[in-house]
This record gives structure tokens, C-alpha cells and sequence, in this order.
């Protein structure tokens, strides 16, 4: 007798779907495993003995082997116990056996015949279905990490009878993923709180609306962290499709988050981080900040107190929205989507930009920057500068963080529609080939850039990028086309010869 | 050995300073006599350190190969008889009997001013210092300061851009670059212009040589002009020099808020001028030329409306741009579009990141 079923595991931050195969055979009774088994895998064999025997149906004296397909992955976790369990059944003619080939099933077995949860259903379910599996057999217990998932049948079950009952039909089907209405906590930061700093909130405000990379360089005191920890208030919903991803990521690195929660991710690192937990890696790859920030936001606070190979990885990453990676033979792609946003002091000192304030000599700042490599510098599309500004000087009222988020929100939407059909999702994202179709310019806007390029402000490479930016800035001033405006505010963010400016001034 | 070898040896390589130099040249006349007494007469004259060198060094092969070894270093040595030894300086009580000079060969100004202030300067500072050296130089003033970072920098910087005669002077060792950040300047001044120091090849930067070079800075000059000191500057040690020494003083007034300027106006209240503009320093030598050619700041009537608000709101103190919409009261994007126009035609300048002084040279 033979019986294949469906199980998974999670292998990088996605799911692979492995073939369970029973065979049972006249024989000396014998019970083998194979299929290059962890530990925890390989005492499946005593779960399922006594969890068969605890329903009434012991394993049948004759010489049964076990093969967990493809053979060459190792297979670590305890999902597959209750397929193990599920093949038996059908082998010893209690479940049709024709249904089972398209039914993916995850669980652990108790001694007393109870389906236990795995913890990372979801990335296995999301690849199946990709394969074209649309039926699940889930434990009860992963319930509440599971929602509704579009075109899937997903059956929770508790104990292993209800395998059972649910071929024969009598099983009660509670399909209902769940009830209560989830609600965020109410964060505690807002943007109201911040008085003053008009131009670095302006720029986080165009840097979330189109996408761009933003690098601030401030006095200590500046306002810069208290800034960027205010960008989750402003940020969109995931949409559903996203969320999942999302969790399918958390629940990949075991880290909690509810499935209904929609906020984009915030991660910011402590700048200690090693180049394997930021980027991802592992003998048993596992993924990193970076795809932690997937479809979010990426923090570097102090960027310069960050490992150079850290900050060197970051360029494929911001590139190609995705980090590949080779372990033990397989390639491994982690997803990579994410913003950057980084903070800096201008100097080792930290005052560099407040005048006469700054005690670092030339060397001290060029090792400092040293990190800050060109490539990198380049892939920011914005750099603001931050001081702290004399109190005297107060904004009548600071915009609230819900008020910003609104705008922000109908920017976004109006940019998809713009971009639809091209691919696109944020100007950012446009590429050089692109700009003539996608971002004109006019005759006036040339002459500014010009101007810019004979004041060595921008170099040829720059402009691009400041099209880019004005393209955003146009959609939020509700404008369709670039305007001269425009571009001179682009102007302020450019990232051109910053390294030079905080270097050789005062010589 | 030759006459100049012995003032070599007995200015550079017995390690004496210039005040004790002069203690025992009024004794002995000349070093040769000192070469050749016997060590007993001049030891109760000499500290233990001092008399120990003095008897190390006195050896004719050490002397020479040291000798030579400053030509190869395109060093030459300035005696005070000697015809290439500025002028001004002889009339020092303690001048150094002998010059070290790198870089082009000294000319005698008629008029030369000495520019001192701050290593930390603000922008404002920055910016007068370049502006008044830069003007005083076009009217054929050298300028002399002690290439040092900040203020004395940006005066070099400030003569040099005009290719005027500026003069650094060192409180190290003649072969050395210190403040380190200060190379390109070093080259640039080796090049076009004169560094002079007291002190032989390879001597590091002992704090106590500075306030002895600030002698020599004033010594060389007509008048002091200092720019941004703070209570306790070196500047002001070079100041007092200048009084002992007869010269004018000139001191460069900033917001009484700042302590960055607090001795400038110390000197003011002593008596210094208080100096706004070169005809300040020029009218207090009626034998120079005169000049007639006004210094008015640029006062922007050409601009338009919204520019000529933002000129009028930036400063030589920098403003960053948050600052500069709120004060002058438009809208972000119209400040910024002036900013541009502004700064394109030269009326402005980012000292970093949409940080904003206004520039002198232009007006």
C-alpha cells in the first residue's frame, strides 16, 4: 500500500512544499524514516505510533517507510506528524485516498491523538497556493495566526478524528477565520508635537509620498530621530496582499505580529547590528532587517556608527528590491522592498553645521566619512540638513499627523493612477529610459537645471534624480506637470557635493 | 668657519630662545667669541639642560652638515645684518638674530597689516577676514597672519585671491605643515608667497612657542587687525605685542551677545579701533596712499520684491532655511525660488546644505 500527501516547510522566508510517502509492506514489522531529517522530524515516528493507537487504529505489524520529498532538503520542525498520521489513515483505507494529492496539511501530533500548531503556517500556505493546492488541514491552534486567504479552503482541525469525520462529513466546519475587530494601539507620537523643522517635516512628507530615499544630517538635538519616529503616523495601509507577505516574513523569523494589523513596518536597527542579522544569512537562512522592512521603512539611526560592510550591502538591496543570497548550494532570494531613511551627525563632533560651533579637524571628518561611500551617498534621492532652530520662532500650530496622513494618502493614490500600466508604483521608481515619458520638462526647467549644473550644484548624473523629486513635489502641490517651483525646491534636497560642502568649508 | 655658520649654530642649535639669545650677545658681542671659550666661563650663565646642549652642539662637522642640509630643503637663513632680513623687524627689542624662510623671497611693503583672530571661527568672522584681506591687499597691503586654521587661513586665502603679498609665520619648526588641515595653503603660500620662522627644521609645536611667534607676527606689521577673539585668544597675546611695539590696533565688533567676540571689544575699550571697513585701517596711515574708492555694502534696491525680503533676512551669520522662510514671512516654495535666483546670481551662498550667508564679494 502507498499514500502521498502534502506538507511544507519554511525554507529562507518562503514556504517549500515537501511529499509525504507511506509505504507499507509485508515484512519483519519494521518502521523507517528517511528524507534527511532534523532531530524533531525524525521522532515523528513515536507521535504518530501513539497517536494512531490512542484513536483506535494502530500502526498494522508489517514493514512501514517513511520518505519526506525532495530528499536532498533537510527537513527541521514538526509540521509533519499529522500528514505522516493522515497517510496512514488512507493507507489503512479509513480516508479516500484520491482526495488527499491535492490537500496540504501541517500540524504535530499529540500522544493523545491532538493536533498541536506549528507557528509559521503561513508562508507554506501562501507557496502552495502559488502550486495550485487549495485546500489545508491546520491545527486549531494556528488559527489566530492565519486569516482569510483568497481562493483556499483552510480546515482547522483539533484532534485527529475530525480527519476522519470530515471525509465522512459528519465534521462541523468552522471556516470562520474570526470575529473580534481588530484596533491598532494608539500611537503615541504624532507630528503635532513637533514645533518648527518646516522643511525636514516638508521633506519626510514628499520622501513617504514618492517613495525616496531620504538621508537627514543634523546637530544633535535637531529633531532628527524625533522626526523619522513620527513617519509610521503618516504612513498608508498595507494593502491585503502586502500584509500577508508581511507576516508571512514575521512569522518565517518568529517574531509576533498580529495578522490583522495593517501598519506598514518601522524597523530601526541599533547600529551594532551584524552583517548577518541585517541583511539576512545563516546556515539555515533566516532573514534579516532588511526584509524585515519589507514594504516599510528601514531606519538608520547614526548611520556612521554602522559596520562599512553593513552600509556597503545595502546597494544591490536598494537596487534590485530584493537580496540574493547562496547557501549550501541553493540559491535563497529574500524579498527586499523597502524605504531607507537615515540620520546622521555632519561631523564626529556633531555641530559641523552650526557655525563656529565645529572643533573636528579635515582628517577627523574625512575618516568619519570614509563609510559614506559615493554609491551610497548616490542611491539617496534627498538629503535634508537639520539645526536645531532658537526657540523664539514658533509655527502657529504644528499640523497634526493625521492631517499629513490624509494628504498623504490621496498623493498615493493619485500617483498609482498616474503610473498605472507602467509598471511603476512610485515616481522614485522611474528609470532614466522612462523620464522623457513619464516626467517632461519644460524649456524653463532646463534653463534651471543649467544654471544649477554652471553652479556646480548638480552634476548630469543628478538630474534625473531631481526630476524624480520634482515630479513628486508637482503631484503634491496638484500640479501635472513639472513647474519651475517645482524643481527649485528638488534643488534643496539634492544630494550633490554634500560630502565636499561639510568637508572643505573653513578651510 | 664662516661668520654665518657661527650665528647658525648660536641661534638654532643651542636651543636658547630669543631672550636669552640677547642676554648673552650683549656679554659676547659675537657667537665666534662664544665658540671658542672654554666651557667653565659660560657655564654659570647656562641652565644645566641648556649647557649640556651648548657642548653637544659645538662641533664644526654638525654644524656644516646641518648647514647643508637646509639648502637641500630649499630653507634659507636670514641673518638680521643681512639685506633680505625685514626691515620692520630689527626694530623689535628681541628680534631673532636669525630668519628662516621658506617659499619666495620677502618684499617690503610699504604698508603691511597683520590679521589675527579665532582657530574656531564663525562664518561672520570667516567672511570679514577673507573680505578685508582680500581689499587690503588690492590696495597693495601685505598681509601677515600665522597660517594657522580659522581666522589667520582665511586672510592668507583672502590676499592670495586677489595674488597679493601675504606672509605666514610659524610657531614650529620652518619644515613642518601644522595645523595639518592647512596643507593646501602651506603649498599654495611655498609657491607664490613667504613663510618665515624663527625656529630650525624640526621643531615640534610647543604651546610656548606661539605667544614668541605672535612677537614676531606684529612685528612685522604696521597695525593688528583682529577679528573675532574671544576672551582668552592668542590673538590678543599678538595685540599686546603690538603695544609694546608701537603699532596700531584694530579690532572687528560683533553682537555683544557673543561671547565669540568678547575680546575684540576688550581691545575696543582699551583704545583699539573699532574697524568696519578698510578706510578704518587706512586713514590711520595718512602716508599711505589715498584711496578714494567707497566700501558700501550692497544695498539689494535692484532686486525684486520677494528677493529683496530674503536678502534682507540673511546674514553673514548662517541661517539655515527653516529659519530664513519663517523670518522673512513667505510661503516655503516662493522663499526657495528666491533663494535660487538669489544665489545664482551670486548675491547669496550655501556654506553647507541649504545653509545661507550672504556674500560679501558681490556689491
Amino acid at each position: 500500500m502507498y499514500q502521498e500527501v502534502r506538507s511544507g516547510i519554511v525554507y529562507g522566508v518562503a514556504g517549500q512544499l515537501i511529499h509525504v510517502e507511506v509505504e507499507i509492506r509485508n515484512g519483519l514489522p519494521y518502521f523507517t524514516m528517511v528524507g534527511y531529517l532534523s532531530k524533531e522530524a525524525a521522532e515523528a515516528k513515536e507521535r504518530v505510533a501513539s497517536a494512531l493507537r490512542s484513536i483506535g487504529h494502530p500502526l498494522p505489524s508489517m514493514k512501514i517507510t517513511v520518505n519526506l520529498s525532495p530528499a536532498n532538503i533537510r527537513k527541521s520542525g514538526t509540521a509533519f506528524d499529522f500528514p505522516i498520521a493522515v497517510a496512514f489513515l488512507a493507507c489503512l483505507g479509513l480516508i479516500p485516498s484520491k482526495e488527499l494529492n491535492e490537500i496540504c496539511i501541517l500540524g504535530e501530533l499529540g500522544l493523545n491523538g491532538m493536533i498541536r500548531g506549528v507557528g509559521n503556517c503561513l508562508p507554506i500556505i501562501l507557496s502552495a497556493r502559488k502550486q495550485g493546492i487549495r485546500r489545508f488541514f491546520v491545527a486549531e491552534e494556528d488559527r489566530k495566526s492565519l486569516d482569510q486567504i483568497e481562493n483556499t479552503e483552510i480546515v482547522f482541525m483539533q484532534k485527529l478524528e475530525d480527519v476522519i469525520d470530515y471525509f465522512q462529513g459528519t465534521f462541523l466546519q468552522d471556516s470562520q477565520i474570526r470575529k473580534d475587530i481588530w484596533t491598532p494601539e494608539p500611537s503615541l507620537e504624532n507630528f503635532s508635537d513637533m514645533k518648527g523643522q518646516l522643511h525636514l517635516k516638508r521633506a519626510i512628507e514628499i520622501a513617504v509620498t514618492g517613495k525616496h530615499h531620504l538621508l537627514i544630517a543634523g546637530s544633535p538635538g535637531s529633531g532628527k530621530t524625533m522626526a523619522v519616529k513620527r513617519i509610521p503616523s503618516i504612513l498608508t495601509a498595507l494593502n491585503d496582499e502586502e500584509r500577508l507577505e508581511v507576516q508571512s516574513i514575521y512569522d518565517t523569523v518568529g517574531i509576533s505580529r498580529d495578522i490583522r494589523d495593517n501598519r506598514r513596518p518601522f524597523r530601526s536597527p541599533n547600529a551594532s547590528i551584524s552583517k548577518a542579522a541585517f541583511l539576512g544569512g545563516g546556515q539555515e537562512p533566516k532573514a534579516g532587517e532588511l526584509t524585515l522592512s519589507n514594504f516599510g521603512i528601514l531606519f538608520l539611526d547614526e548611520m556612521m556608527d554602522f559596520r562599512t560592510e553593513c552600509l556597503e550591502a545595502l546597494k544591490q538591496p536598494l537596487e534590485e528590491k530584493k537580496i540574493q543570497m547562496n547557501r549550501l548550494g541553493r540559491n535563497i532570494i529574500f524579498p527586499a522592498d523597502f524605504q531607507m531613511i537615515s540620520a546622521m551627525n555632519p561631523c564626529p563632533c556633531g555641530y559641523g553645521l552650526e557655525d563656529g560651533k565645529c572643533r573636528c579637524s579635515y582628517h577627523e571628518k574625512r575618516r568619519y566619512f570614509k563609510k559614506l561611500s559615493g554609491p551610497l551617498l548616490d542611491r539617496f534621492d534627498m538629503i535634508v540638513s537639520a539645526v536645531e532652530q532658537p526657540e523664539k520662532m514658533e509655527e502657529e500650530t504644528p499640523e497634526t499627523s493625521e492631517e499629513i496622513a490624509k494628504r498623504v494618502k490621496y498623493h498615493i493614490q493619485k500617483e498609482q493612477e498616474i503610473l498605472k500600466g507602467t509598471g511603476y508604483h512610485f515616481f522614485s521608481e522611474i528609470r532614466s529610459a522612462d523620464m522623457k515619458k513619464l516626467c517632461p520638462v519644460s524649456k524653463e526647467c532646463m534653463e534651471i537645471l543649467n544654471t544649477a549644473y554652471d553652479l556646480k550644484k548638480i552634476t548630469k548624473r543628478g538630474i534625473d534624480k531631481i526630476l524624480r523629486l520634482s515630479r513628486t513635489i508637482a503631484l503634491m502641490n496638484g500640479k501635472n506637470r513639472i513647474a519651475s517651483q517645482h524643481v527649485m525646491e528638488a534643488l534643496t534636497f539634492r544630494n550633490t557635493d554634500f560630502l565636499n560642502e561639510v568637508l572643505e568649508y573653513g578651510r | 668657519m664662516d661668520d654665518k655658520l657661527y650665528w647658525f649654530w648660536f641661534s638654532s642649535m643651542t636651543g636658547m630662545n630669543a631672550k636669552k639669545q640677547h642676554q648673552l650677545m650683549d656679554i659676547f658681542y659675537h657667537p665666534k667669541e662664544l665658540f671658542h671659550i672654554s666651557p667653565n666661563i659660560i657655564e654659570e650663565k647656562l641652565s644645566k639642560k641648556e649647557y649640556g646642549k651648548f657642548l653637544y652642539e659645538r662641533k664644526k662637522d654638525n654644524i656644516k652638515r646641518a648647514y647643508e642640509k637646509l639648502k637641500k630643503q630649499q630653507i634659507s637663513c636670514l641673518m638680521y645684518q643681512e639685506a633680505f632680513y625685514p626691515s620692520r623687524l630689527k626694530k623689535i627689542y628681541d628680534y631673532p638674530y636669525v630668519l628662516f624662510q621658506k617659499g619666495q623671497v620677502y618684499q617690503e611693503k610699504f604698508l603691511t597689516i597683520a590679521i589675527v583672530g579665532s582657530r574656531y571661527p564663525t562664518s561672520y568672522g570667516l567672511e570679514l577676514s577673507k573680505k578685508f584681506s582680500k581689499e587690503l591687499s588690492m590696495q597693495g597691503v601685505g598681509i601677515i597672519s600665522g597660517l594657522a586654521k580659522g581666522i589667520d587661513g582665511a586672510a592668507h586665502w583672502g590676499a592670495m585671491a586677489r595674488t597679493g603679498m601675504t606672509t605666514g609665520v610659524l610657531g614650529c619648526g620652518i619644515d613642518r605643515i601644522y595645523p595639518r588641515d592647512n596643507y593646501q595653503l602651506f603649498y599654495e603660500m611655498y609657491e607664490n608667497q613667504t613663510v618665515f620662522s624663527e625656529y630650525p627644521p624640526g621643531v615640534p609645536p610647543h604651546p610656548w612657542n606661539f605667544p614668541e611667534r605672535n612677537r614676531i607676527i606684529s612685528g612685522l606689521s604696521d597695525g593688528i587687525l583682529v577679528v573675532e577673539a574671544e576672551k582668552k585668544s592668542g590673538s590678543l597675546i599678538t595685540a599686546d605685542c603690538g603695544l609694546e611695539q608701537n603699532k596700531e590696533i584694530f579690532a572687528v565688533p560683533g553682537p555683544v551677545t557673543q561671547t565669540k567676540h568678547e575680546g575684540c571689544h576688550g581691545l575696543i575699550k582699551q583704545g583699539a579701533k573699532l574697524t568696519e571697513t578698510v578706510e578704518d585701517i587706512l586713514s590711520e596711515f595718512p602716508n599711505f596712499r589715498k584711496t578714494s574708492r567707497n566700501i558700501s555694502q550692497f544695498d539689494g534696491k535692484c532686486l525684486a520684491v520677494p528677493e529683496k525680503k530674503v536678502y534682507d533676512v540673511v546674514d553673514l551669520y548662517p541661517k539655515h532655511i527653516n529659519e530664513i522662510v519663517l523670518q522673512a514671512g513667505l510661503s516655503f516654495g516662493k522663499t526657495v525660488e528666491a533663494l535660487f535666483h538669489l544665489e545664482s546670481e551670486g548675491y547669496v551662498k550655501q556654506t553647507h546644505h541649504n545653509i545661507y550667508i550672504k556674500n560679501l564679494s558681490k556689491g
